[in-house]
């Protein structure tokens, strides 16, 4: 949102609801992704998502200006996850399977080979434990810097580099293993 | 493609949302504060800062102006009635400094009571280190009639507060005005 996204939380911190909505939209859906990253059902990280909005629309006013929303946002979205999932006491669910292709049309084999690969990618991030999943998707999901990263898990830079580094040469390992080392 | 790409792709293809944007903003909507009326909205320091310089107003102007002369016969107290003076756009006015700048206002009738002190502007520097300035002035028939008031912006670039507030007579009937606006006073582009 850029210059804009100031003017919106100008606007958002004077009870505009429409500014209120306009930070909604743009935000909803990477939030949504992450929350269901970390809690793994979808009905769950929509509620972490709703009660992440609240705070942080309740909070505006202690948001400093000029600061960027997205990574303070985060923060909270991860919080309100980890705090979600750990209520319900879901523990390491696999996640909520997606009807693939659902109308049945023709996909090419390329296409569904590139899906495998992806797929395979997928599962192996899903099994990196939290330390490291969690900097690879505000990375490779949100678009977080590495700086920004450490901000939202409250960790040092160097500590993000590091479990970068490790999560990256896992998948590797993970996919050189089950497919013979297609995705080096 | 890439490594990195590919695990962009990863996560995104598998975090395919298909919920209702809609719906969640329904409920968040419903759990968050009512939306407040502008005239409603000023922080504890702008009523103070605005309370503080009217009675410290009123007080110079009780000190300085001579005693009305005893009256002959007995004067008709003028009928009080009380005006809100609203600023029409919500908007921050930008404009470049020491320029005027022409606030246009509604007259809206509301009740309430009314304590005698000249038309006074206050224009407040919004922000840390933010001061409040503040300057008696005169408003002209004309600018009653067509609803405008004009003023010079401050010298320096930033955002400010504009606010208006006092009572004037006029055809034996009193007005009390008051109303606000945030003007952002900007370096002309090229300078």
């Amino acid at each position: 949102m850029g210059l804009d996204e100031q003017r919106l939380i100008q606007q958002a911190k004077q009870g505009q609801t429409d500014a209120l909505e306009t930070i909604f939209r743009h935000h909803v859906d990477g939030a949504v992704r992450l929350a269901y990253l970390i809690t793994r059902n979808w009905a769950t990280a929509e509620d972490a998502v709703q009660e992440a909005f609240i705070q942080a629309f309740r909070s505006l006013d202690s948001f400093q200006d000029g600061r960027p929303f997205e990574p303070w946002f985060t923060r909270i979205v991860v919080n309100k996850a980890k705090r979600t999932k750990d209520r319900l006491d879901r523990g390491h669910l696999p996640y909520e399977q997606e009807e693939v292709n659902p109308h049945g049309t023709f996909i090419p084999e390329t296409q569904v080979i590139e899906k495998e690969s992806l797929d395979t990618l997928f599962t192996a991030i899903n099994e990196l434990d939290e330390n490291h999943r969690l900097p690879l998707i505000l990375k490779y999901l949100t678009g977080l810097s590495e700086v920004e990263t450490a901000q939202v898990l409250g960790i040092p830079v160097s500590t993000v580099k590091s479990r970068l580094y490790v999560a990256r040469q896992r998948l590797k390992q993970h996919i050189k293993d089950t497919e013979g080392g297609e995705g080096t | 493609m890439t490594f990195d790409e590919k695990i962009v792709q990863s996560l995104q293809e598998n975090t395919q949302w298909r919920g209702s944007p809609d719906l969640l903003w329904k409920e968040v909507q419903s759990q968050l504060p009512k939306q407040t009326p502008w005239w409603k909205r000023q922080r504890l320091w702008f009523g103070t800062a605005v309370a503080a310089t009217m009675v410290m107003v009123f007080l110079i102007q009780s000190v300085l102006t001579p005693p009305p002369p005893v009256p002959g016969e007995p004067e008709i107290e003028p009928q009080m009635r009380s005006f809100a003076v609203s600023f029409i756009a919500e908007e921050p006015l930008i404009v470049i400094p020491k320029s005027e700048v022409s606030l246009p206002f509604d007259l809206v009738v509301e009740e309430g009571p009314e304590v005698f002190h000249s038309p006074t502007l206050m224009i407040m520097e919004l922000g840390e280190g933010s001061g409040v300035f503040f300057q008696e002035i005169a408003l002209s028939n004309e600018e009653l009639a067509l609803q405008s008031l004009t003023v010079l912006a401050p010298d320096q670039p930033g955002s400010y507060r504009v606010a208006i507030q006092g009572t004037i007579v006029q055809d034996e009937q009193v007005y009390t005005l008051h109303g606000e606006r945030e003007i952002l006073v900007q370096e002309e582009k090229g300078r």
